[in-house]
């Protein structure tokens, strides 16, 4: 990010800080969006990140650390939104499995919905904040570290559970479609 | 199934899931980043101590100065203060317990018809064997059954026969059997079964739900992850697996008066709550109650004690110096959507493994703080609980408990003692099942379940020492169809 642009943002220039968010707004939301699978409070983490940086702008000691401070804030912002939803009367509706037993030409018949997506719904809140840091934003561990406000040593261990997680979801995704299409393509 | 990834491919791994939370992460919607310009806009820069500090040089003595600084520090620390003072006075109100609804029962007698004492209608049992199918090697683990359709289905495990590492492991597959017209048959694999097992039942009139949980892990190694998983099935012939929406540990189904209604007890994600979901078609879930309601600990079983009035029942959990106690507990709700839970010195130290009864008058069965067997009856909808007259003696733990026309069956675990049946009138007072009726030492039972003809079925595994197998107990009811509970 500009610390040109950070440093006029800080000094309260609105338009300047209007450019921050047209630049990481995208970003914020789809991290959020990893981390708290839902898009509406994804966006409402993002607003509330950004409102907070803006409100508190002038406190940031070093500009050139204006992304990773913006990154901390969503975290903490991503956390109230869990805390606040967290016993809320959620309706879910169950997604149906993908079948187990190879189908001819099953590889060219893979179930639309993504695996992937069932996989970071089995992880937990924590785990989802260090995968969506590091393999959507790209930060690397100590980055991580710093965004979360955890040891490394424990941000290398979630990184390396969430993926353990992952890697079975991805099992799963291989090994064919949902029972509807397997029936659609037998009848 | 052969993994598509091993432990030293995590690049791979990194790589993929890179590319693929692109395709996850959600783009903002214009509106709503105008809305971020829109709150900015109206939001001031709050320029904190530091910038005030910088914009404000230091022309007073460093004195007032420090003084200053202090009288901020002290408004804002007053000012959290003051808001969490607030905040946790919201969540008191909004936490301030549910009233206690009043149920009220109409005869503490099922079916308002006096009947004679299970001691004297269920005396002697037949076994059937579940057949196995597939290897020679493989065996049944079944869990559980219910009357589905007018026809008995059991669930649990079956061993593939596939046995790898040492020591062996051997994989197990969700499995179904059916009983046809009083043959045993277990259901072909079907694409919804994984690896894994099913373990628990809940009936509707039209839906059968199953729990269990299946695994991805590498053939034959016993690691990685176990998953809950959800059956549903319309005939209890063909299933469709689901992703269940949280870790549930009991479930219970009721259907009449025109609706029916399932309900989950879960054990939340953090590993420590309780959850209870609620679902009107087994498909479309919602979290009813959570620890605020229920507390820390797990739930063994729901059940259905009236028309809305449910119970669950399981263990709690405080510390004291000799380390972390379990304490039996029971939960009561009228709906199943608000919950209360009894107090801890109700049960006492212990744990509650099952409930059954109806119109208010409940039978829980499970361990004392000694670890010995025993009982207690409730006859205010599972609300107060007394420790039963005579429970079993000798230490024999009931396991499962079912109200079947006449009173009540338990079972125990074979390995403290000999006999595995028991039944009572009331729960007041317990008696053995002789032996020779067809129940033999050893044998371990499990689930029972009474039919829409007052015959009464249980699973278990019949385990003479030469070789096991899983089996199905019925015992039948001398007279044609009664109503049950």
């Amino acid at each position: 990010m500009s610390r040109e642009l950070v440093e006029q943002a800080m000094r309260g220039d609105r338009d300047a800080f209007a450019l921050l968010i047209d630049r990481t707004h995208a970003r914020l939301v789809g991290t959020a969006g990893i981390i708290l699978r839902d898009r509406g409070w994804a966006e409402d983490a993002a607003q509330d990140a950004l409102v907070r940086a803006w409100r508190d702008l002038p406190g940031l000691r070093d500009p050139g650390r204006f992304d990773a401070w913006l990154h901390r804030l969503l975290v903490r912002a991503c956390q109230d939104q869990l805390r606040r939803h967290q016993h809320e009367l959620t309706e879910v509706e169950l997604s149906e499995l993908p079948m187990r037993t190879a189908e001819p030409g099953g590889a060219a018949h893979l179930e639309d919905r993504d695996e992937l997506e069932r996989g970071l719904h089995r992880l937990t809140d924590q785990q989802r904040t260090v995968i969506a840091l590091r393999y959507y934003v790209g930060l690397t561990d100590t980055e991580v570290a710093a965004a979360t406000g955890l040891p490394i040593g424990t941000v290398k261990s979630r990184i390396f559970r969430a993926l353990d997680a992952l890697r079975a979801a991805l099992d799963a995704e291989a090994r064919g479609g949902t029972a509807a299409q397997v029936e659609e393509r037998l009848s | 199934m052969t993994g598509r990834f091993t432990p030293d491919d995590r690049g791979d791994l990194e790589e993929l899931v890179s590319s693929r939370l692109e395709t996850l992460a959600p783009m903002p919607r214009h509106r709503a980043a105008d809305q971020v310009h829109a709150q900015i806009a109206r939001t001031p820069q709050r320029h904190g101590i530091r910038a005030w500090i910088a914009s404000h040089p230091l022309s007073a003595p460093g004195w007032q100065s420090a003084l200053a600084a202090a009288v901020v520090l002290l408004a804002v620390g007053l000012g959290i203060e003051i808001g969490r003072s607030t905040i946790l006075a919201l969540l008191a109100t909004n936490r301030s317990p549910e009233p206690s609804a009043a149920v009220s029962f109409a005869s503490p007698s099922p079916g308002g018809t006096p009947l004679s004492s299970p001691a004297l209608i269920y005396q002697k049992w037949a076994r059937s064997e579940l057949p196995q199918g597939g290897s020679d090697q493989a065996r049944g683990n079944p869990h559980d059954l219910v009357e589905f359709r007018g026809r008995l289905l059991v669930v649990g495990g079956a061993e593939t026969g596939t046995c790898t590492g040492a020591p062996c492991v051997r994989e197990t597959t969700a499995a179904v059997w059916v009983d046809d017209q009083g043959t045993w048959r277990r259901l072909p694999n079907q694409p919804s079964f994984g690896a894994g097992a099913m373990n628990s039942m809940a009936a509707t009139r039209n839906r059968l739900l199953i729990l269990g949980q299946t695994t991805t892990s590498p053939k034959g190694t016993g690691e990685g992850l176990l998953w809950p998983e959800l059956w549903v099935s319309a005939n209890g012939l063909t299933y469709r697996a689901y992703d269940a929406p949280a870790q549930f540990t009991a479930i219970v189904g009721v259907d009449d008066s025109g609706y029916a209604l399932f309900l989950g007890a879960a054990t939340a994600a953090d590993g420590t709550g309780l959850e209870i979901w609620r679902s009107f078609d087994g498909l479309s879930w919602a979290r009813a109650a959570d620890e605020r309601q229920l507390g820390p600990g797990q739930i063994s079983a729901l059940r259905r004690l009236g028309e809305f009035a449910f119970v669950g029942v399981g263990a709690t959990f405080h510390h004291d110096a000799s380390g972390d106690v379990s304490d039996a507990v029971a939960w009561s709700s009228v709906g199943g959507q608000l919950w209360s839970r009894t107090q801890p010195s109700t049960f006492g130290a212990g744990q509650v493994d099952d409930v059954a009864g109806s119109e208010g008058h409940a039978v829980a069965v499970g361990a004392d703080g000694r670890g010995d067997g025993t009982a207690w009856i409730s006859e205010d909808g599972g609300i107060t609980w007394l420790e039963a007259e005579q429970p079993p003696l000798g230490g024999h733990l009931l396991g499962n408990v079912l109200e079947v026309p006449g009173g009540f069956i338990a079972v125990s675990d074979p390995r403290e003692g000999s006999a595995g049946v028991w039944t009572s009138d009331t729960g007041e007072r317990w008696d053995a099942v002789p032996e020779q009726n067809g129940i033999d030492a050893g044998d371990f039972l499990g689930p029972i379940a009474v039919q829409s003809n007052g015959d009464v079925a249980m699973v278990g595994i019949h385990d003479p020492g030469s070789a096991r197998a899983a089996s199905v107990w019925t015992s039948a009811a001398p007279w044609g169809s009664v109503t049950t509970p």
